[in-house]
């Protein structure tokens, strides 16, 4: 029931191969029409709140979620359902603290929201390096899970062929990324916002309807199948074997939280919408499209672990995270009928979706960056910033593609905890004080930059993801002291520490310059242009 | 997390008041004195004590705090309760499932009527002094921020 043979794997190559020809082509055609800078950085001018919303939602539900949350929650039960909720609070935090004031005095990039408070090149320079330090990862996770995924799927089982895949898929998401901009961006994620959606209701309709409509007998028959018992339906199976597994998932938790909807290629779609209540309503749209969604994850998850049991998952991937694959495969039964096959296509089709436009909105987001922060000055014509922004999404795509290759045999985990944490103590209490503190002071900003992330890197090498057990990305080694998974419990409180502390060190001498910056920008932080933004 | 003295001397919210479309009277606290009435304050220097502004800066202060801590209270509850309490989160709830899960799953509508909530409060205590305060800005146009 769980193989991909036969008719199911030429239907998912087929899928494959028209989802790639028609993105393609869906880029090229709505790519920038003129070489226009505010088209090429913020998409279309006034994209509407649901398609933003949605965009936004697309942006945020990376392959990472699909694959590793739903991983968790197929084996892990209750933790899993607790991280997925987390990813969720994440977005509706971003939408409520961050969201309106991001929109009101960002134009491209994180640095232009920073360099609005603190404007200076080392201020710039600071936020892009913090950018690629947190994307670079994230990308690399999605990469090698795409090379594995496709390797999986279409029946792929040598080196030479999952390597191919992954250089395939990281060649097609710099395409996107250069060639369609924000616009072929916000369209791929639109699209695939709305296949994932519509075809995981179908599936979750279905294994709710094998269940008899009833969540709780689907989560103790997922119980009885998942060889955990009881404790699949309580905290503590994903860390069960740490130190202390309370404060290790709640620094888990504190990481979702606060680094999943900071980070860049999140944030950078506040920019594009039109006026405060478009913003607004595209977040509405966002966190409705992510909650129906981790509401169908979770049926769908926990109806793999129901259907097929917890053996069968682990077997296909020891972390889970073919889980929602597997879980739909079996939602329709052992003989696929022609319309059930088209279906089961359907899913497929959203999950390549998933792995290739988020790699590219975060291509797009670091390409950004590099080109808007860095290589442009004031004086630069737009035409020549717009090849550099394409020129950096090479730059940008090349080393990452490399990294994925290495790394795809390695627990990628650790990778995917560095982006959340690096998000969670560096750029989330740059963001919350330099938009709401107004003595937030330059130096003050550095160091919550500099000190969130170096403390960050610091902490995890040290942790039991990286090295110390079977599990971690390095197994052989040892040089495992930190007693947490993750690094937030520690490294959050450091950046809020490091950018407080210079703050109040500096503000002899900068503090009165801060403040009446600060008074000078409030009208519009609070407010909003007084016009409608690229209008 | 600011230093805004305003906050030292907090005004009770009166949400009818300042969300009207209509000028409100003036408080009675400073600009109660004498010719100093509604145009006058209007026609103020904006980065002056602004009384628009500091309405405003209260709203989305209140609003922003009262959005996040209720969000996030529930959460840090749910969590806290979740590793320190197992023994309540794994008493029986509604059909046989454990409290937690179910409390877990409460979460979802609960994220929705939120953001129903916040989008209303918004439109009615934030919207309308937003609007008055871009209307005042005398630089429309200083959004050009170089690289």
């Amino acid at each position: 029931m769980t193989d991909f043979k036969g008719a199911a794997q030429s239907w998912s190559l087929v899928a494959f191969f028209s989802v790639v020809t028609l993105t393609l082509l869906l880029c090229v055609v709505t790519g920038p029409d003129r070489d226009d800078l505010d088209e090429f950085y913020t998409g279309y001018r006034f994209l509407s709140p649901l398609r933003n919303g949605l965009a936004i939602a697309g942006d945020y539900i990376s392959a990472a979620t699909v694959l590793t949350v739903g991983g968790i929650i197929a084996l892990c039960g209750y933790d899993g359902v607790v991280l997925a909720l987390s990813t969720l609070l994440s977005l509706l935090l971003l939408m409520f603290l961050l969201a309106e004031p991001l929109h009101h005095t960002g134009r491209f990039t994180m640095g232009d929201v920073l360099a609005r408070r603190m404007p200076g090149r080392a201020v710039r320079i600071t936020a892009c390096a913090v950018t690629l330090a947190a994307l670079v990862p994230m990308m690399v996770v999605q990469l090698a899970g795409v090379g594995q995924l496709l390797a999986y799927v279409l029946g792929f089982s040598d080196s030479t062929m999952r390597t191919g895949c992954v250089v395939g898929a990281g060649a097609l998401m710099i395409t996107y990324a250069a060639l369609g901009g924000m616009r072929g961006t916000a369209l791929i994620q639109i699209l695939k916002t709305v296949i994932l959606l519509g075809s995981g209701l179908v599936v979750a309709a279905l294994i709710l309807h094998t269940f008899g409509w009833s969540p709780p007998t689907l989560f103790r028959t997922a119980a009885r199948n998942s060889g955990a018992g009881h404790n699949y339906l309580r905290y503590g199976l994903q860390f069960a074997g740490g130190k202390h597994p309370a404060l290790d998932m709640v620094s888990t938790q504190c990481a979702i939280v606060l680094g999943g909807a900071s980070l860049p290629h999140v944030t950078m779609r506040m920019y594009t919408a039109g006026s405060t209540r478009q913003v607004r309503r595209a977040m509405s749209w966002a966190v409705s499209a992510v909650a129906l969604f981790i509401a169908v994850m979770t049926v769908v998850t926990v109806g793999a672990t129901a259907l097929i049991g917890a053996k069968t998952i682990t077997a296909a991937d020891p972390r889970g995270s073919t889980a929602y694959l597997l879980g739909a495969r079996a939602a329709f039964g052992t003989d696929l009928s022609r319309p059930e096959s088209l279906l089961f296509t359907t899913v497929t089709t959203a999950i390549f979706l998933t792995l290739l436009a988020s790699v590219a909105s975060m291509t797009l987001a670091c390409a950004n960056s590099l080109a808007h922060d860095i290589a442009a000055r004031p004086d630069t014509p737009p035409l020549r910033e717009m090849a550099l922004a394409r020129l950096s999404a090479l730059a940008v795509g090349i080393p990452v593609i490399g990294l994925a290759v290495l790394s795809q045999h390695r627990s990628l985990q650790p990778l995917a905890i560095l982006s959340f944490c690096l998000g969670a103590s560096a750029i989330a209490p740059a963001l919350l004080y330099s938009l709401f503190w107004r003595r937030y002071t330059r130096a003050g900003l550095l160091a919550t930059l500099i000190g969130g992330t170096v403390s960050v890197l610091v902490l995890l090498p040290g942790t039991s993801l990286v090295s110390g057990t079977p599990q971690s990305a390095f197994p052989d080694a040892d040089f495992n002291w930190f007693p947490f998974t993750t690094t937030a419990l520690v490294s959050v409180p450091a950046g809020f520490l490091c950018g407080f502390v210079a703050t109040v060190l500096s503000r002899r001498r900068s503090g009165a310059r801060a403040r009446n910056r600060y008074e000078s920008i409030e009208p519009v932080l609070l407010a909003g242009p007084a016009y409608p933004k690229n209008g | 997390m600011s230093a805004d003295s305003s906050e030292l001397h907090p005004l009770r919210h009166r949400p009818a008041r300042h969300a009207s479309p209509v000028p409100p009277s003036p408080p009675p606290t400073r600009q109660s004195n004498g010719n100093s009435n509604w145009r006058s304050v209007r026609a103020r220097s904006w980065t002056g004590p602004h009384r628009d502004l500091r309405l405003l800066r209260r709203a989305c202060r209140r609003q922003r705090r009262v959005a996040a801590f209720a969000a996030l209270g529930y959460f840090a509850v749910f969590l806290t309760l979740t590793v320190a309490l197992p023994s309540v989160m794994t008493a029986p709830a509604l059909g046989g499932l454990p409290a937690g899960l179910c409390l877990a799953l409460v979460q979802l509508p609960v994220t929705w009527l939120a953001v129903l909530f916040y989008e209303y409060t918004a439109r009615r205590h934030v919207d309308p002094l937003a609007r008055r305060v871009r209307h005042q800005t005398p630089h429309p146009r200083d959004e050009q921020v170089g690289p």
